[in-house]
């Protein structure tokens, strides 16, 4: 008993500052670092997606960047072409992302294993494939540009530093409503689907109806993540539904830790700032060789340290943690369907 | 130009196209039977075949046939360093892990492509690609002749070594029932080994088959990927006779759609038709049995 209120005012010392620093981090940093902020913000609500997805259901679900991508485009289109308010363009976006996810959802969770991701990956490659070809809707390959600066009140967030707290605002909603969703009932639901379906299945437990509540709601954090991302560079092109916000985004889940919620956070942090500090060595072609640097840190991540970052620390200093979950963090993809292949 | 020469012209122009993705998918079902994977960065070595071909034939002066005749073991040594590296450590813990392993790895053989050879698309340049025959009104340059004609070689000698030789009885023993095959002395984790070489190598001289009638870049990877994953679904996972009649019915797909609807949309409808098969008939055209 001691132990766990000490656990718990130590997280809670813990939040309140790491809340602080968030919210006076704008009068320390310039222009460039806050930004940089503002992406890193981004970042962490689409790595939620698809933490939400990978590491509470154990769906490798690769149409989340496409989903982002959709609702960048829907609120570019209602506010550039049909001139309607931001905040339509973002209701419009979440409702949109729910019918498609329901609709996707209905065809792709009823798969199992590689069927499911093939039809999350086919379902990108649409998304991608008609952002460059109905050019004449979406400006192909040139994307829609100057969209409107978001507003509520006369209060225009036409700075970085005023567009940080809007996001920042945003993140915080979203870490709560996840973080509420998987301490909740429905929460250890996805967790006993993910770790083991047919037990759950036999304990009541409708997986179906689980997995697509994750499905939703994963979709619903990355149309946020896509409306922010949207009205903060003013700019969409099919290059959102391409290689690198797709590898960045599932870099920091993986090696952040999946199946936490301070692992997206971690991970974000780490693939915004560490390319920065690469970026200041004098050396041709940097770009490039920080991709070879992540990708084999990635390879060894989910070789060596599936648990990730996060995971790892959570495990080596919360002791009633390791022991609950000391098989599930060896390795948080080993408990799931196996076999599925012929 | 009449409508059945349109017509005889598309079926020439899928053919040849399918024979490559043959190439591509059989390789692609071997891995998946023999080791339960779905290797996400199977397509990448047909990109880094294509790529060796170029800097072979370009670079080092060697001619076309000579690079691809040497893209072929680079391609397999790589396939078989990357399952030492990234999947063998991962076995029997999942499937999740080993798939996440196979798509970090796909990025970093596409980085490693930006790399090294950086800046536009690259193009092989053979004669063959300027002498043109023309039959009935339809008309295909040798390169798409000779492409056609090594791709079904390969597939064909794939096919043999499979039935007829000692390692691929036993690379089917595997597929079929790994303990079994272990009962009968096939040492299954060298089987896995040897058939992800062999599926990136018949990825890589996919690459340098086709290398010359179309553009390469970094790209092209993940297009291959998808191509090979219509055409396994397509014939079924798993099945080699499948992939076979796959591959030419995805080609023929491409290339009606392409001449005869749009070609800008032929990757969407590619995409689409992934899903309809999923929805519709997930063991795939040819497949006997549902696979779960």
């Amino acid at each position: 008993m001691d132990i766990e209120l000490n656990l718990r005012t130590y997280s809670l010392i813990g939040m309140g500052v790491l809340l602080g620093l968030a919210i006076g981090l704008p009068f320390l940093l310039n222009e460039y670092w806050l930004y940089l902020s503002v992406v890193i913000i981004i970042y962490i609500i689409l790595a939620m997606s698809l933490n939400l997805c990978l590491g509470y259901l154990g769906l490798l679900n690769l149409g989340y960047t496409a989903m982002f991508g959709v609702a960048g485009y829907i609120t570019a289109l209602l506010t550039i072409r049909a001139g309607l308010s931001e905040w339509i363009g973002l209701i419009a976006a979440l409702g949109a992302i729910v019918l498609i996810s329901l609709a996707i959802g209905s065809i792709a969770l009823r798969l199992k294993g590689v069927y499911f991701i093939l039809v999350m990956v086919a379902f990108l490659g649409i998304c991608g494939g008609t952002a460059v070809s109905a050019s004449g809707i979406t400006g192909g390959s040139s994307g829609l540009g100057r969209l409107p600066i978001p507003s509520i009140m006369g209060l225009e967030f036409s700075t970085t530093f005023k567009y940080y707290y809007l996001a920042l605002v945003i993140l915080l909603i979203c870490l709560y409503v996840v973080y509420r969703l998987v301490n909740s009932r429905v929460g250890r639901a996805m967790i006993a689907v993910r770790d083991n379906e047919d037990l759950a299945n036999s304990q009541g437990i409708n997986p179906l109806r689980y997995k697509m509540i994750g499905f939703v709601t994963t979709g619903l954090l990355a149309a946020t993540a896509g409306w922010l991302y949207a009205h903060f560079v003013r700019f969409i092109d099919p290059s959102v539904l391409g290689f690198s916000m797709l590898f960045d985004t599932a870099f920091a889940v993986l090696v952040g830790g999946a199946g936490t919620l301070g692992g997206p956070i971690v991970g974000s942090l780490f693939v915004v700032i560490v390319p920065q500090l690469l970026g200041k060595i004098p050396v041709e072609n940097i770009e490039a060789i920080r991709y070879i640097i992540f990708t084999v840190l990635l390879v060894v991540t989910i070789v060596r340290m599936p648990q990730g970052i996060w995971g790892w620390l959570k495990a080596r200093y919360n002791y009633r943690y390791k022991m609950a979950r000391f098989i599930t963090l060896r390795n948080p993809y080993c408990l799931l369907e196996e076999d599925l292949l012929p | 130009m009449s409508t059945s020469t349109l017509v005889l012209q598309q079926i020439v122009n899928g053919v040849s196209l399918g024979s490559v993705y043959v190439l591509l998918a059989v390789g692609f079902t071997l891995s998946m039977g023999v080791l339960k994977l779905l290797n996400i960065a199977h397509g990448h070595f047909y990109m880094l075949g294509a790529y060796l071909v170029y800097s072979f034939a370009h670079l080092a002066g060697l001619g076309y046939w000579p690079a691809v005749l040497l893209a072929i073991p680079s391609t397999f040594l790589i396939g078989a360093l990357v399952h030492l590296a990234g999947i063998k450590p991962l076995h029997g813990k999942g499937y999740l892990a080993p798939v996440l392993s196979t798509l970090a790895i796909a990025f970093l053989m596409e980085s490693v492509a930006l790399l090294v050879w950086p800046g536009t698309v690259r193009l092989i340049d053979t004669p063959y690609n300027y002498v043109t025959y023309s039959l009935a009104g339809v008309s295909f340059t040798e390169q798409r002749l000779l492409t056609f004609v090594a791709a079904l070689a390969l597939t064909a000698g794939l096919y043999f070594f499979l039935q007829r030789t000692k390692i691929g009885k036993a690379l089917r023993a595997t597929t079929q029932n790994e303990d079994s095959a272990e009962l009968v002395g096939v040492n299954t984790g060298s089987m896995r080994l040897f058939a992800l070489g062999l599926s990136a190598a018949l990825a890589g001289a996919a690459g340098g088959l086709i290398g010359p009638l179309f553009a390469i870049s970094p790209g092209i990877g993940l297009t291959a990927l998808f191509k090979a994953l219509v055409v396994v679904l397509l014939g079924g996972l798993g099945s080699i006779a499948g992939a076979v009649l796959g591959g030419f019915l995805l080609g023929l797909f491409e290339a009606f759609f392409g001449g005869f609807v749009n070609a800008a949309w032929t990757p969407v409808a590619t995409f689409v038709l992934i899903i309809i098969i999923l929805v519709v008939r997930p063991r795939g055209l040819f497949g006997r049995e549902e696979l779960e």
